[in-house]
């Protein structure tokens, strides 16, 4: 056979590029180390900031795993004598981390019975009409899923399956709007599903890790009333400008139909633990939905009572959650609330507020857009958690300081801007995994992307404005 | 001449327009095609290396499956499947295979292994290509660049690469396309040297004796019926001047050598400025 198949992964090498970054990140720590406390800052605040500008190097350039970086802040406040040991790890311990935990084992179960795959046929055939209904269905689908999994795992999921009914109607990579469109269709329905509930993406958790921080509680069915709309007006919006920039050159889909149903047939009947988890999934949200606000509840745990009942349900092993749960993403987490944390409790975060407030029109609408602008340009370039870790501290201290802006209407606002990542293929994981399936190219990405990214800019900016601020009172 | 040429296709970019070109070689030259589709191991690594924090281990290798045996169904079912279907109308030989890896590591692997005598790929500036390809390829490798021109060639001989097949590969294509055949003698006097028939630069030259080189040159390829215009300046500007002026289908253009900066390195790879900032289809020779 002349294919070979390399399934181990390369490893990030010691590149001279690499260590270049390290070094750079020592210089300018050690150069905050040499510099004199600025007015307003002691010697914890100025090295926090240091620490901040590293991580902010560190996630964009990844000279070493997303994780790791965070594991570096996490050592690193010890040792630079910003905050003690025992403080840096007791702000780690709270509990979105277990929520992630208790959501990934639930999003594990899902995977494991194939449920994802039979809720993603099933979308996908209520939107068989025409092609432009089809890759509509596609972004809805993706959406929903990413309500209820992590994003990453529902772009795993849905670009075979695209690919599959891309293959069925032999639509030649690169050479079919359609092709483009379904590929593109995936990014974005990921990118913007996640944005709906707490599950969709790590940075959701962390943003109401960090209010609870200044005691604020967000349940998850608050989360939800203030999301949803933005994926509601978002989802059609992108799409249009999808159907614009590349309008589909083809009518018949009774190939796509003819694929899924024979995708549907291979799934066979619904089995007993599809129904069990299914169950089990619904119970979970609806206790998230009713009881999450409750103190003696809360998002951990109900998270990990729907852990507990697949395990009571044999739907699930511990071999499962071994495998199933990516510890990289609770240590970035970790990362990135001492990060919050440390920036909060040594004054930076305040001091940051105040030094960009002091030069710029107070004006609170503005600063909004910036805040906005900032995080999506962020995030296009860094990891999507990462940018939000960096961005949030400063957010909440901006928000402290303007009596316009609360800190909820911040921080939501740097939550949800950080998961419109559109325009480039490394700047989310979801972009990078449907560009694999060669359909469309980097320029088509970065074409539509700062279209949606402008036009979700400007929805999120009215949606604060009119609904957050003028119907809910953030 | 051209017995067997590859046509490597890459799984981040695939252009129609180089099998139709290929086509049209094989058929003039009763070559033997072979389409090679090469599963493109940095988006893979690229992906790998954006979920890692994200997504447990497993989870990853499994997408790593999924998303090469897509890749190898979209290889056999659509690219292989329209291509022969071409090939077999013309009646031409044709093979394919499918091959995991760097673009270019693949592409210089293959030649070592079979005897290829002419490359025929697409091109797309943000596509992970490593032009050292251009340099390290010693067979004839052609740049489809998917966009319509005038059936022209424009043949480039300097005095900064051996020109000993640029005319006449020229001419040649331009006898198997049936294009026109503009060709050139770019005379570049800010680096006075010549290029021998091995590629190495001789001492610096006085102008005068770079014009005698040339006028020989001209004079032996007229010999041959090849009539060559003469041009005095810059290798890549009169390249890119006479390519606007004539809108050209294809450059040819010989293994320059153009001068080093310090430390050897070049002062700018004229292969690789051409191909980012061209428009037209490019046929390097080495």
């Amino acid at each position: 056979m002349p294919f070979r198949t390399l399934l181990s992964f390369q490893d990030r090498k010691l590149t001279w590029k690499n260590i270049f970054i390290f070094l750079f990140c020592f210089l300018i720590l050690f150069i905050f180390y040499l510099i004199p406390n600025p007015a307003g800052l002691e010697y914890g605040g100025k090295m926090m900031i240091g620490v901040l500008i590293t991580a902010a190097i560190l996630w964009i350039t990844e000279p070493i795993p997303l994780a790791v970086t965070g594991l570096f802040i996490m050592i690193l406040q010890p040792l630079l004598f910003i905050m003690s040991a025992e403080e840096v790890f007791t702000s780690f311990g709270n509990q979105a981390v277990f929520f992630l935990i208790g959501a990934f084992i639930i999003a594990g179960a899902i995977e494991k019975h194939g449920l994802h795959r039979r809720l993603a046929l099933g979308f996908l055939k209520r939107f068989e009409n025409s092609p432009r209904s089809f890759t509509f269905g596609i972004m809805i689908s993706c959406a929903f899923l990413s309500f209820l999994m992590p994003e990453h795992g529902v772009a795993a999921l849905f670009v075979p399956i695209v690919t599959s009914i891309l293959i069925a109607m032999r639509i030649m990579p690169r050479d079919s709007n359609f092709g483009r469109i379904s590929m593109l269709a995936v990014a974005y329905g990921c990118s913007i599903g996640s944005l709906g509930t707490l599950i969709g993406g790590a940075r959701n958790p962390l943003t109401v890790s960090e209010l609870a921080h200044i005691g604020i509680t967000v349940s998850f069915f608050e989360w939800m009333i203030m999301s949803v709309p933005v994926v509601l007006i978002a989802l059609p919006l992108v799409w249009f400008i999808l159907q614009l920039a590349y309008p589909i050159e083809i009518n018949d889909i009774g190939m796509a139909k003819q694929e899924i149903e024979q995708q549907v047939l291979l799934q066979g009947k619904i089995s007993k633990n599809e129904i069990k988890v299914a169950l089990i999934l619904a119970f979970t949200i609806c206790l998230w939905i009713l009881f999450s606000q409750y103190t003696y509840f809360g998002l951990a745990g109900i998270a990990l009572l729907g852990g507990m009942l697949l395990f009571l349900t044999d739907t699930i092993n511990w071999k499962d959650v071994e495998r199933k749960i990516p510890w990289g993403i609770i240590l970035l987490y970790g990362g990135a609330i001492t990060l919050g944390f440390g920036m909060k409790n040594t004054g930076a975060g305040s001091w940051i507020a105040t030094l960009i407030l002091s030069n710029v029109n107070g004006n609170p609408y503005m600063i909004l857009l910036a805040i906005i602008v900032i995080t999506v340009l962020l995030t296009n370039i860094m990891s999507n958690t990462g940018a939000v870790a960096v961005l949030l501290p400063i957010g909440l201290a901006i928000a402290s300081e303007i009596p316009d802006i609360s800190p909820l209407l911040s921080a939501m606002l740097i939550a949800l801007a950080g998961g419109l990542a559109f325009i480039f293929v490394i700047a989310t994981p979801a972009n990078a995994i449907a560009y694999s399936s060669g359909y469309f190219s980097m320029r088509d990405l970065a074409k539509t992307g700062v279209v949606a990214n402008l036009i979700c800019i400007f929805i999120l900016f009215a949606i604060a404005i009119f609904y957050w601020m003028g119907v809910l009172g953030l | 001449m051209f017995k067997n040429i590859l046509v490597p296709v890459s799984s981040e970019f695939y252009s129609k327009q180089v099998v139709y070109r290929s086509i049209q070689l094989a058929e003039h030259f009763k070559s033997t095609v072979t389409l090679l589709y090469i599963i493109e191991e940095k988006t893979i690594d690229q992906t790998e290396r954006l979920t890692d924090a994200h997504r447990a281990y497993y989870d990853r290798i499994e997408t790593q499956k999924d998303l090469m045996r897509k890749q190898q169904l979209t290889a056999t079912q659509i690219v292989f499947d329209f291509a022969s279907h071409l090939f077999e109308q013309k009646g031409l030989r044709f093979h394919h295979l499918i091959q995991y890896g760097e673009f270019s590591d693949v592409i210089l692997d293959e030649i070592q292994k079979k005897k290829y005598d002419f490359v025929i790929m697409g091109y797309e500036k943000e596509c992970m290509l490593h032009y050292r390809l251009l340099d390290e390829l010693s067979v004839p490798i052609w740049i489809e660049i998917n966009k319509s021109h005038e059936p022209r060639i424009l043949g480039i001989c300097t005095n900064l690469a051996p020109n000993q097949l640029a005319p006449m590969l020229s001419k040649e294509i331009s006898k198997a396309l049936d294009w026109e055949l503009l060709l050139y003698y770019i005379m570049d006097r800010r680096d006075p040297v010549a290029v021998d028939t091995y590629g190495i630069r001789s001492s610096e030259k006085t102008l005068d004796e770079l014009d005698a080189e040339r006028q020989r040159f001209i004079e032996k390829m007229k010999e041959q019926k090849i009539n060559i215009e003469t041009v005095v300046g810059g290798l890549e500007q009169e390249i890119m001047r006479k390519a606007r002026k004539y809108d050209p289908s294809i450059i040819i253009l010989g293994r320059e050598q153009k001068r080093k900066g310090a430390l050897g390195l070049p002062y700018g790879n004229i292969k690789r400025k051409l191909m980012e900032k061209c428009k037209y289809s490019l046929l390097f020779i080495n």
